[in-house]
């Protein structure tokens, strides 16, 4: 015999269901509009290229001063070190399986 | 609510709900729930909190589980090998590395905040943008590696692997300090800086960053010969 769960409900999602359909009938349609658009497939294509080489070339120069600032940084940070100061294992703990009732206990 | 974290490397956070209660999470972050939850994704805060939220490396839309005429199950688990840890911002705001958001008790707010250093945005390792938690409850978030929670008493410093800084208490500071000298910078493994965390508060450091066990497997990736 099937089981079937105790207490079940259920709602509608046949207008989910709609929307979701006409949605991707609206992107499938547009899709076609624009391979059928000769004009409107090159101005995205051009507006994709320009786009693209804009992310490229922001890349380029975020790393290009990236590596022109390391070494004055680096000469301008030194190496920061502490002395006559102790750290012992005690303060390091590793993160474990824990629950509600450990931080309660806290 | 109650939660219990389980599992080793790949971890689950299991959270029970009394009716009435609800807990919110980034898309795509559930595992598995009781027959007697139900899930609606809201825009939180508006389109802009999402778009900020979505750039800090959570989701434009959270979703929202709550149980149904009784108290109910659900389970939340990370993208990669890592642990998950709990985070009580009642007791002070985290900043966590991008992406890093699981889920949390609704009165935790999830928001991007920006590094306010030039030198710990270019060379700290977890780049211009991070995830604020804070607010009123319980977070948890999910990271690659293992993890060691540090607390760092005022004045205290770690150095700290750049993009091995999971996350900070609020009242951390987050800087950046040279590795050492020429033969350190070029041969030490570190490059030219390590990331500086000093208290008070606690910190998070992971053991393995998920871009180092993308490099591990590099070479025993099969190819076209």
């Amino acid at each position: 015999m099937e089981q079937q769960p105790s207490n079940l409900k259920r709602t509608s999602t046949t207008k989910s269901g709609i929307l979701i359909v006409i949605g991707i009938v609206l992107l499938v349609a547009l899709g076609a509009y624009i391979l059928m658009t000769p004009g409107i497939l090159d101005s995205l294509l051009t507006i994709a290229i320009v786009v693209g080489i804009v992310i490229i070339a922001s890349v380029m120069i975020i790393y290009a001063a990236i590596a022109i600032m390391a070494i004055p940084m680096y000469m301008h940070k030194g190496e920061q070190y502490q002395d006559g100061i102790s750290y012992g294992m005690d303060s390091v703990k590793t993160v474990e399986n824990s629950s509600s009732e450990d931080r309660k206990n806290e | 609510m109650k939660y219990t974290i389980t599992g080793d490397n790949l971890q689950f956070v299991n959270v029970e709900l009394d009716s009435g209660e609800e807990i919110k999470s980034v898309a795509g972050a559930m595992v598995y729930m009781s027959g007697n939850m139900r899930m609606d994704t809201k825009m939180e805060g508006g389109f802009l909190a999402g778009l900020k939220r979505s750039i800090s490396g959570a989701s434009l839309f959270m979703v929202n589980y709550q149980p149904q005429g009784g108290s109910g199950l659900i389970g939340f688990g990370g993208k990669a090998p890592g642990k998950i840890l709990d985070v009580d911002t009642s007791k002070g705001s985290w900043l966590v590395q991008s992406s890093s958001f699981l889920a949390s008790e609704p009165g935790v707010k999830v928001d991007m905040a920006l590094q306010k250093k030039i030198g710990g945005i270019m060379f700290g390792g977890e780049g211009l943008i991070l995830q604020k938690v804070s607010g009123k409850g319980m977070a948890f978030i999910h990271a690659c590696g293992d993890m060691n929670i540090i607390e760092l008493g005022p004045g205290e410093m770690y150095k700290v692997s750049t993009s091995n800084a999971v996350a900070w208490e609020e009242s951390v500071k987050y800087d950046i300090s040279a590795a050492g000298g020429l033969k350190t910078s070029v041969f030490g493994g570190e490059g030219l800086f390590v990331t500086t965390l000093t208290g008070p508060g606690k910190i998070v450091i992971q053991s393995m960053t998920l871009g180092d066990l993308a490099n591990s497997l590099i070479p025993y990736l099969p190819t076209s010969n």
